[in-house]
């Protein structure tokens, strides 16, 4: 499972999240409120997952293990509706 | 509203792309569509809607804008150019990126997947992952949440906003399969103007902005607009200082809302307006932060070269009075002087007391004349809403005209500018209604149809002179004595000794009207009164030179300032008063035999001209009047200041003096016989006369 409920009460996702795991997490989200999310060790993470992230704003753990999201839509899920992802400065200077 | 004002910037943007021949017709309906809004404004303001009538009433203006539109564009566009307005912004804010366009390769992309995109497979953040050289994402909601419960998990309520430095064909082939959900801009230089550019114009653009609000809320305003054009306009001016990044404006701007809402008068508004406006746009968040720095420590040395304060009026006022109160303490000491001379001798002492009341004289004149000088503003503060009026009035009356104006940098007294506008827009009211010709008539005349108005203002001493010319049909003074004769402004006998030039100051005098209608735009007779009656009030005077079928031109003479005033003491009925040196024409000494008596009234004989004269103290009620002996000669102080001459029998002339006079404050301020109050050298309150309203 990617998407699990460890003993202390924290909702973990772990390595590359499908679509399916949307679900779940929808599932422990209103089971639990505001979570907390552990999203650290999570790798990959579909657009369903992270939308559902978005809706329920939960308290989250640690830094999004999925560079992508880490850099451009991390910031949306604690902003709520819109979030502007921007790489930091050097990044950005390296890329260009 | 909105769809209104599309239909208006399109119109304005065909304009300026020249596709559209500007017209008077377009600038009318152009002027309505602002008007209209205006209104708008005002009554959401009020009541929080628009009023019930207003969609039909955009409908019409709209179709009115519409028809001056090319055909093509005659519908609002959308298209590609506004969907992409997020990517101007974002580039906009972004130097890096706004380096890019310059080399014109910055895609933007608008990504709206379909909600049921996950069953087709579909990872829109999968797909983003795939476009190369992503240097921005935005990922937003496209209708809000519902509740936690209530959402499905399988909808797709998420879109992407993103840009791209990577070609555009690379871009696009990454959304290859789904070219119906997702929209490919390229963003070139073209399309957006350098940041530097952009933030200067986005400054000008911010100044003209607040110029605008200042100009509206100076303007005079019907009671029941007043509340919302005041909100409409104080909230306009806080988003502008905050586009601009000046917050602090913002918030000083709220800081006065209060007090201008519950006085019902902006002037405080304005105060903070004009503030800004008179530091520049780059310094508005420069002074925040030296605001900021100046709360806590701030830090030395690195000052620019030449920098603004702005100060609140109130602090410069106090500033003014304390000077105002030096010039008191210092004619004491010119009288102590004085009597150090007398009593003393002309010893040493004496002398050196007099040379340092001579030093200290100087002195406290340059403190206050710097005071005074904080105070002036350019008189185009006043200028720069006429010609609108010009164009307004006008264009209702059927004529044709056009405006110039110089010396509108002239500085004055903020007051005199402020006092100025209304008495300007009734002699303006009436050149255009009564000085200027319907365009046949000019034509006949051998004029231009257009007729040509001058405004023109310069310095002359310590008074600034605005000359208002028309080349109008001029004034006609054999009907300007008919009509004063006929109302019994001036006597069988006056009509007569008048010359022309006497005559038609007459306009000025109260309750004549030489229209013979009275229009919508003037003519009730009480215009020129009352210009008379304000330029007098603010010390100064009214005049008109009128040459028939050439034009006329009225001329006002303001002191630059209010605060100070040349004054001279008379002496009437056993009391002391101060009159306005420029209210004196001359005084004349004559022997009471030649003083003549008219029916009920006294007269005499000024250069073979019968001058009207009365006894001040009568005039006044005083209580001892009359009761001075009467010499063998008379002293008259004669006076042009009730818009014609007339003569003030007094006692006695005392002295000159510079003094600071103060307007009569509270109840007295409906006592219009006098223009206000002065401290003299020995601590006595000098009531200083309005000549005007005495004669009146």
């Amino acid at each position: 499972m990617t998407v699990r409920l460890d003993n202390e009460g924290v909702i973990i996702l772990a390595g590359e999240c499908p679509v399916e795991d949307a679900e779940t997490l929808l599932e422990h989200l209103q089971a639990r409120g505001d979570g907390p999310v552990d999203w650290s060790g999570c790798t990959a993470m579909h657009t369903a997952v992270l939308q559902i992230v978005m809706a329920a704003r939960p308290k989250l753990l640690g830094e999004c293990g999925d560079g992508f999201v880490r850099t451009w839509a991390a910031s949306a899920p604690r902003d709520g509706a819109a979030a502007k992802g921007r790489k930091p400065a050097q990044d950005r200077k390296r890329e260009s | 509203m909105t769809r209104l004002l599309h239909v208006g910037e399109d119109l304005l943007s065909a304009l300026r792309g020249r596709k559209v021949l500007c017209t008077p017709d377009v600038i009318n309906a152009l002027l309505a569509c602002i008007d209209q809004v205006g209104h708008w404004v005002a009554d959401i303001e009020a009541t929080g809607r628009l009023p019930d009538r207003a969609a039909e009433r955009a409908a019409a203006l709209a179709a009115d804008l519409r028809r001056y539109l090319p055909q093509s564009s005659a519908e609002p566009t959308g298209g590609a150019g506004s969907d992409f307005d997020w990517a101007a912004r974002v580039i906009a804010d972004d130097p890096a990126l706004s380096a890019k366009t310059d080399r014109g390769s910055v895609v933007a992309i608008a990504y709206d997947p379909q909600p049921n995109c996950f069953f087709d497979g579909d990872d829109p953040l999968g797909l983003l992952r795939k476009v190369p050289r992503l240097v921005f994402l935005d990922v937003r909601t496209r209708s809000p949440w519902p509740d936690l419960q209530d959402v499905n998990p399988f909808a797709c309520n998420l879109a992407f906003r993103a840009l791209s430095v990577a070609s555009r064909d690379d871009v696009g082939q990454v959304f290859r399969h789904i070219p119906d959900q997702v929209r490919i801009a390229e963003i070139t230089h073209e399309s957006l103007s350098s940041p530097a550019a952009q933030e200067r114009s986005s400054r000008d653009l911010a100044r003209k902005i607040l110029a605008a609000q200042r100009a509206l809320l100076a303007a005079p305003c019907p009671e029941k607009e007043f509340l919302g054009r005041l909100g409409a306009a104080i909230e306009v001016a806080k988003n502008v200082l905050r586009f601009a990044g000046a917050h602090a404006g913002a918030v000083r701007i709220e800081a006065v809302r209060a007090e201008a809402t519950s006085a019902r008068n902006a002037d405080v508004v304005l105060r903070v307006l004009d503030q800004l406006l008179s530091s520049t746009a780059s310094d508005w968040s420069k002074a925040d932060s030296v605001q900021d720095t100046e709360s806590g420590a701030a830090p030395a040395g690195e000052l620019p070269a030449t920098r603004t304060l702005r100060i609140e009026e109130t602090k410069v006022d106090r500033l003014l009075d304390v000077a105002g109160e030096l010039i008191v303490a210092k004619n004491t000491m010119n009288d102590l002087a004085a009597r150090i001379g007398a009593e003393l001798g002309e010893g040493e002492i004496a002398r050196a007391v007099r040379n340092q009341t001579a030093v200290i004289d100087r002195l406290v004149g340059q403190t206050h004349h710097s005071a005074v000088q904080l105070r002036m503003v350019p008189l185009a503060q006043a200028f720069r809403r006429l010609p609108r009026v010009v164009r307004d009035v006008s264009h209702e009356l059927g004529k044709l005209a056009a405006i110039t104006m110089k010396g509108e940098d002239t500085e004055a007294d903020k007051s005199v500018v402020d006092a100025m506008f209304e008495p300007l827009l009734h002699v303006l009211r009436n050149a255009l209604d009564h000085g200027i010709e319907p365009p046949q008539e000019r034509r006949a005349a051998g004029k231009p149809e257009q007729a040509e108005i001058s405004l023109g203002a310069f310095r002359h001493g310590e008074h600034i002179v605005i000359e208002l010319s028309d080349d109008g049909r001029g004034i006609d003074a054999a009907a300007v004595r008919r009509k004063a004769r006929e109302q019994s402004l001036i006597g069988e006998e006056e009509a007569r000794e008048l010359s022309d030039d006497q005559t038609i100051q007459l306009v000025f005098a109260e309750g004549l009207s030489t229209a013979a209608q009275v229009s919508q735009v003037s003519g009730r007779g009480i215009g020129l009164a009352a210009v008379r009656a304000t330029v007098e009030r603010l010390g100064g005077a009214v005049s008109v030179a009128s040459q028939p079928g050439r034009g006329t031109t009225v001329r006002l003479t303001l002191p630059l300032s209010m605060a100070f005033m040349r004054i001279m003491t008379i002496h009437a009925g056993g009391e002391v008063f101060g009159v306005p040196i420029e209210a004196i024409a001359e005084t004349v000494r004559l022997p009471r035999a030649h003083i003549l008596q008219i029916k009920s009234g006294e007269a005499f004989v000024l250069r073979d001209r019968i001058v009207p004269t009365c006894r001040l103290d009568r005039l006044l009620d005083l209580p001892n009047a009359g009761i001075c002996d009467r010499g063998n000669d008379a002293l008259i102080l004669v006076t042009d200041a009730g818009g014609q001459t007339a003569g003030l029998e007094i006692d006695r002339i005392g002295e000159r003096l510079d003094v600071v006079v103060k307007p009569m404050q509270g109840l007295l301020a409906e006592v219009q016989d006098y223009a206000g109050t002065t401290m003299l050298g020995n601590g006595r309150v000098l009531l200083v006369l309005n000549l005007g309203a005495v004669l009146q």
